[in-house]
């Protein structure tokens, strides 16, 4: 046997491999997958062409439509539609990509803390977690908004404070099963301490659910940067962001008139939205497939 | 035969709502350096709570160990007492545990030979390289010999006896002086029982590690133990050489038991109805209403006012046999 061989079939038998290919099978998650690969793939490289001006202004045509120079029109002061929907949706995505890498940080440690450690800092870990649960989240998120300021870096530290409890309480649950399971037991058995435990049998067990909530969240991230922008507590104008550029729309004048103005950030927002959450489902059928089972 | 594992009035307590109970009570046991004791008994009468005591693993909240002393040969002081970290090194290190099942008790998202190079890089502190050859080398020893690449393959791969292999190489990785096997075959087809049991007195011999070996299954005591314990409700009831507990059991328990036993030439009797298995009537009374006196004495034949009225102290049959029975010598 040789060692190519037995490389691919051991990837084939990872749990994770298996998971994938029922991923695969699912017509509507490999249609939301293409569809934010085509978002992604954009709105990544736009930056890297020549051409890329979403601030340049463009005196000789002030709200313009669709045409050959301007794809998707021009605003008010007659900036690129286009170069900003692709320059919005990048801020979008490291905006709600970091928000969510931060609030899984947070959310798995609390989860974990809470399971794994005593029962005082189960009590601790999972009454804080209600607190930040029980806060009205619009409210909360504008009141951190306008202590931490405007800008990415707060927008990132707002929508990361806000999502991680419901992590920290998936992950609490998985673990608290996991915890009296016979393997588990065994690595203690065996003299694996703490963080052993921690990184070698409770974080992969969790995986499903951390991917899960990955994508979901994600979702929920660029929505809620949106949000934010759009009320003038996320991303300040002249940076473009989704938020910010739908905020036009408040103007009636442009609602009626220059419809690209709005629908060209709305529409990205949407499908963005949509392809996220295809996805998302597909990969919590593929990861349990018990699920379909019903 | 020196003594390698010493426990000594062991009483381990569990909460529960209708308040303390006590699954391990007043035991005393020793295994010696390459000896095999045998901890026989019905489910529910404290042995798995025994071996947990020993490591230390009890359910935390509710489970703790209420007196006497555990002590390890080469290990200073009472395992009882030892602090987390030093206890750390003794599981694993000093000493391994089997579990029953083995589908539960490898991680079904780590390959086998990771499991396997764990305890390694544990307590011996290798490299992730060294500790993947050395986990080679213990897979090999237990029969998952590395041409196979059993090393690369997630549990769900394994059969249930190559399972319970790589369970046991995890447990021999580190050549801890005790091996403690929980069942280690109750779930596994009676021909992979074998394999399994030929391995264990194999690896015994080579390494001279003491086993605790911990069963229902009276035949496997006779194929591998040299002395066994009997346990009953929490209590040990007898304890002695294998040989002169078969010959002549001197507890109405561990003669019941022995009883019960299905033998060669049974079965047709059986058919032809002269003969029906013999059973012990009665169940493991709960922990929590414990009878007044001797705990067998509601199910066993012999028993007199005197046995409902005591609880009978162990006593010494010979050196080396002991029965705690009012009745004993009329056996």
């Amino acid at each position: 046997m040789n060692h190519q061989a037995t490389w691919r079939e051991t990837w084939q038998a990872h749990p994770l491999a298996q998971a994938a290919g029922r991923f695969a099978a699912n017509p509507l998650a490999m249609a939301g997958l293409l569809l934010l690969l085509a978002m992604l793939l954009p709105v990544t490289c736009y930056p890297l062409l020549p051409g890329a001006a979403p601030n340049a202004i463009d005196l000789t045509a002030l709200n313009a439509p669709p045409d050959a120079a301007h794809w998707l029109g021009t605003d008010g002061v007659g900036r690129d539609v286009l170069a900003r929907v692709l320059q919005g949706g990048r801020i979008s995505l490291i905006v709600a990509s970091s928000a969510v890498c931060i609030s899984m940080l947070i959310g798995f440690m609390v989860g974990a803390v809470a399971a794994l450690g005593g029962s005082v800092a189960n009590a601790v870990a999972m009454r804080v977690t209600d607190l930040a649960m029980t806060l009205p989240p619009v409210v909360l998120l504008l009141v951190l908004a306008s202590v931490a300021g405007q800008g990415i870096a707060p927008t990132i530290l707002v929508i990361s404070l806000l999502s991680w409890p419901v992590l920290a309480r998936l992950v609490r649950a998985r673990l608290l099963e996991l915890r009296e399971r016979e393997f588990v037991i065994a690595a203690r058995g065996m003299g694996g301490g703490a963080w052993h435990i921690m990184l070698r049998h409770a974080l992969p067990n969790c995986i499903d659910v951390l991917i899960v909530f990955a994508t979901l969240q994600l979702a929920q991230a660029i929505l809620a940067e949106a949000g934010l922008s759009f009320l003038g507590m996320g991303i300040p104008p002249p940076a473009a962001s989704w938020g910010n550029m739908l905020n036009a729309a408040r103007s009636t004048v442009v609602l009626e008139h220059y419809p690209w103005q709005w629908l060209s950030p709305g529409i990205a927002l949407l499908l963005t939205e949509l392809a996220i959450n295809f996805v998302g489902d597909g990969l919590s059928a593929a990861l349990n497939p018990r699920s379909e089972l019903g | 035969m020196a003594a390698l594992l010493d426990i000594a009035a062991l009483r381990t307590e569990f909460a529960t709502r209708a308040g303390p109970i006590l699954p391990v009570n007043d035991v005393s046991l020793s295994v010696g350096v390459g000896e095999t004791l045998a901890l026989v008994g019905e489910s529910g009468c404290g042995k798995s709570v025994t071996a947990l005591s020993i490591l230390r693993l009890l359910p935390r909240r509710i489970g703790r160990i209420a007196g006497g002393s555990i002590r390890l040969h080469g290990i200073d002081g009472d395992l009882v007492t030892l602090p987390e970290d030093r206890m750390r090194h003794v599981r694993g290190g000093a000493i391994g545990m089997i579990f029953q099942e083995p589908a539960t008790c490898l991680n079904p998202l780590l390959k086998v030979g990771e499991q396997v190079a764990e305890p390694l890089r544990i307590h011996r502190g290798l490299s992730h390289g060294e500790a993947a050859r050395a986990a080679e080398a213990t897979l090999a020893s237990v029969g998952l010999p590395g041409e196979d690449h059993q090393a690369g393959r997630y549990p769900h791969q394994l059969s249930g006896g190559m399972r319970q292999r790589a369970m046991i190489a995890v447990a021999l990785a580190c050549h801890p002086r005790l091996l403690i096997a929980d069942e280690p075959t109750t779930a596994l087809d009676v021909t992979i029982q074998a394999q399994i049991i030929e391995l264990l007195r194999g690896l015994q011999h080579e390494l001279g590690m003491g086993l605790l070996f911990i069963t229902h299954n009276f035949a496997l005591v006779a194929d591998l133990a040299h002395r066994m314990a009997v346990m009953y409700a929490g209590r040990i009831v007898e304890h002695g050489p294998v040989a002169a507990v078969f010959a002549r059991p001197r507890h109405p328990y561990t003669h019941g038991l022995l009883a019960c036993m299905p033998r060669l030439g049974m079965a047709h009797r059986l058919r032809a109805g002269h003969q029906t298995l013999p059973t012990i009537a009665g169940a493991v009374p709960r922990l929590d209403a414990l009878p007044a006196g001797c705990s067998f004495a509601p199910r066993c034949v012999l028993a007199t006012d005197a046995c409902r009225r005591e609880t009978p102290a162990l006593a010494e049959v010979s050196a080396e046999h002991a029965v705690r029975c009012l009745r004993w010598s009329e056996l």
